[in-house]
């Protein structure tokens, strides 16, 4: 009898180890099956467990002042370990610059500080391709397909992404992919939400990459949300068709909680935030009321601030926008992203950090690089704390 | 043994008209798409740039449509919608009573075109009506009750006059398909997304769209796409044939390589076509278009939804686009 038993767990144990070996296999050939545009699903999904399960006791933002942005996004990007560390050969990169906004009346974009500058992105691409990355997606969901092209309009500044694009194409063999979310998405995937919508219909695009990158431009916003940042930005890939142009749905959703639960089922690898021109007042574009700031003429040089945290991240650039803003917290190492909701709310549900004492800074100190921005006319801010679910939009 | 000979003839006879029918490839009307212009009710039919349409440009004029929901399960409703306001934002409304009696709501403001030209038409637009990600159905006839109403912005509340007409080609019903955590809702990829040697039009003035146009016969163009999930899947393409002739279309996928012949007659206005179900898998597709004929054709839409892991094969098989 016991020699019956013991076979039969042999023979359990034998099928137990290839039933995990053809788990393996069919990974690898669903992995096979990654083309153009098209990435695996399980690749992110393991992304996405590490992120969750990472529990972070410090963060690191690096803050790096010079005025050749393109070398200086690399120091920044550097300080944290080098895109290496991001990025593993083979990954497909979403990066999802600030472009939704830019250029709309035919101005130049870049200096007007709406988008992230052309060699903050380009220097991103370049770093992602030098880690060996399969493809970089450089993408966002415009709704006005018509006539307006990325980054404002032809033969504008904003349009140096395209020349850049090609001259890294041409050095690492066309690997480099800018475009409008709306014209490539085959399917939308649901994440949970906790606002009344229960679900946020993300395109396939972003939700399969392998890693997914923000590049926000340095920018204060008009109400309801005081500034523009890293995890707003993603606002940016929300589909249109679905919750209306310019997102309004989503808004009347509550955009605080929206911008948290897109966060949560992104879990961006890192925010580099473009700040050699930026945006105050009403931003986040002229149109809107914005007032464009050359960084230079404030702190002498540009700035880049990058972080794997965007909670950290965005709060650290909320902090050197202005050491001014009111009401001052209780608690000094919360201070000015406290009274961003959406920061704060990210922070109270486990995306980062928000406590000054827990975020290690490289490269320049706050102190050193603080500007006097002008926050939004509107009563954007602060946001106190309690009246979240208040979302009039007008 | 006389009867069996005869049973394995019919059979032959049944697989080869079967054979010659699938490679035709296309099927009639399937339940997930009505055209509006089949409504009954206060808004008006008539084209708007070839188009067929109900229109209306008075205010909480309502009319009536009905679906079939073929299953039950998860959908969106989606429309496609013109208009062609300048200052104000047209609103669609719709109302839903499924076979179960339960009510559904949904709108959508659609932003005004202020990007547009003066002498541009106007544009076309899909939007979706669901109020959440999707409505819970049950299988059976759903009726539908839709109105128009106009908004001084995109972020507004304030009701104002109707600008102008608002017109709806059609009403789509897409399934959301997968459970849980990992549901998808698929989606119209931009045909211009593609490549090949039909030309790409961002803006077309007399169609108010985007679309690809060929004059030239073999001219070739792909479009690359990716399934979410292991599916049949029906395609619905959207063309104008200006004159008669043929398209091949070539959808091919890890699970499948299937070719269909479309005829198309002269027409002067667009007609949507229905592809057979074909299988694919999960990943990526791609789906070639190829003019037979010297004349010109334009494509303004093409896209697959997904109609689950079996389908009813008995179905009438051709309707020729014209």
């Amino acid at each position: 009898m016991r020699k019956v038993r013991k076979i039969f767990s042999i023979l359990l144990g034998i099928l137990f180890i290839f039933k995990a070996k053809s788990e393996v296999y069919a990974l690898s050939s669903a992995e096979s099956k990654y083309r153009s545009l098209g990435v695996s699903l399980e690749k992110k999904t393991r992304h996405s467990f590490k992120a969750a399960e990472k529990k972070i006791a410090l963060s690191r933002v690096s803050i790096i002042k010079g005025s050749n942005l393109y070398a200086i996004t690399k120091k920044a990007i550097d300080e944290l370990g080098g895109m290496r560390s991001v990025v593993k050969p083979g990954d497909t990169v979403f990066i999802k610059p600030n472009y939704i906004t830019g250029g709309l009346n035919g101005h130049d974009p870049v200096a007007s500080g709406e988008i992230p500058h052309p060699e903050v992105v380009a220097s991103v691409v370049e770093e992602c391709l030098k880690a060996k990355a399969r493809e970089v997606v450089i993408g966002e969901w415009v709704e006005r397909p018509l006539k307006i092209n990325f980054a404002g309009k032809e033969g504008k500044e904003g349009a140096q992404i395209k020349h850049l694009i090609d001259i890294l194409n041409k050095k690492y063999g066309n690997k480099v992919y800018l475009i409008n979310l709306m014209e490539h998405t085959a399917y939308f995937k649901f994440f949970s939400s906790k606002t009344k919508l229960g679900f946020l219909a993300i395109p396939n695009i972003v939700a399969e990459a392998n890693v997914i990158i923000s590049i926000p431009s340095l920018k204060t916003h008009h109400y309801p949300s005081p500034v523009s940042l890293g995890m707003k930005n993603f606002m940016g890939i929300m589909p249109s068709v679905l919750y209306g142009e310019p997102r309004y749905k989503l808004h009347e959703a509550g955009v605080h909680q929206v911008i948290v639960d897109i966060n949560k089922a992104l879990h961006p690898d890192l925010v580099v935030i473009s700040a050699g021109y930026g945006m105050e007042n009403r931003g986040a574009s002229l149109h809107l009321g914005g007032k464009p700031v050359d960084v230079s003429s404030r702190i002498g040089a540009a700035l880049v601030i990058a972080g794997r945290d965007p909670v950290a991240t965005d709060a650290t650039a909320a902090r050197l926008l202005s050491k001014n803003w009111l009401p001052k917290p209780e608690d000094a190492n919360l201070g000015t992203p406290w009274y961003v909701h959406h920061i704060r709310m990210a922070y109270e549900q486990g995306l980062g950090l928000l406590d000054s004492s827990k975020i290690i800074i490289k490269g320049e100190k706050i102190e050193d690089v603080l500007m006097n921005w002008q926050m939004s006319d509107d009563g954007a801010y602060p946001e106190i704390p309690g009246n979240e679910e208040k979302q009039d939009i007008n | 043994m006389r009867k069996s000979k005869i049973l394995i003839r019919s059979l032959v006879i049944i697989y080869l008209c079967f054979g010659f029918l699938s490679g035709i490839g296309l099927c009639a009307e399937p339940d997930f798409c009505i055209n509006a212009s089949d409504s009954s009710g206060g808004w008006q039919k008539g084209m708007v740039t070839q188009r067929k349409v109900a229109f209306t440009d008075k205010a909480k004029i309502k009319s009536k449509a009905q679906i079939y929901v073929p299953n039950k399960g998860n959908y969106q409703l989606v429309a496609y919608v013109y208009h062609n306001w300048r200052k104000n934002c047209p609103c669609i409304y719709v109302e839903a009573i499924d076979s179960a009696g339960m009510s559904h709501a949904g709108y959508h403001k659609i932003e005004n075109a202020w990007y547009l030209g003066p002498q541009d038409q106007g544009r076309w637009f899909f939007i979706s009506l669901s109020d959440n990600p999707y409505w819970d159905l049950p299988e059976g006839i759903m009726g539908l009750t839709f109105w128009a109403e106009a908004r001084d912005s995109a972020w507004g509340y304030i009701s104002v006059p109707m600008e102008n007409k608002v017109s709806i080609a059609q009403f789509f019903l897409i399934p959301v398909t997968g459970s849980n955590s990992k549901t998808f809702l698929s989606w119209f990829p931009d045909i211009g997304s593609g490549s090949g040697n039909w030309q790409i039009c961002d803006y077309d003035h007399a169609y108010a769209t985007n679309l690809i146009k060929t004059s030239e016969k073999n001219s070739l163009f792909c479009v690359n796409s990716t399934m979410p999930v292991t599916s049949y899947y029906v395609g619905l393409l959207s063309v104008l044939p200006e004159s008669d002739g043929s398209l091949g279309v070539e959808i091919k996928n890890a699970a499948s390589d299937k070719k269909s012949l479309i005829k198309l007659k002269a027409n002067k206005e667009w007609n949507i076509v229905y592809m057979r179900p074909v299988k694919l898998n999960k990943g990526a597709c791609s789906i070639y278009f190829k003019n037979l004929n010297q004349n010109k054709v334009m494509i303004d839409y093409f896209f697959l939804i997904p109609v689950g892991q079996s389908f009813d094969d008995t179905s009438p098989v051709t309707k020729i686009a014209g």
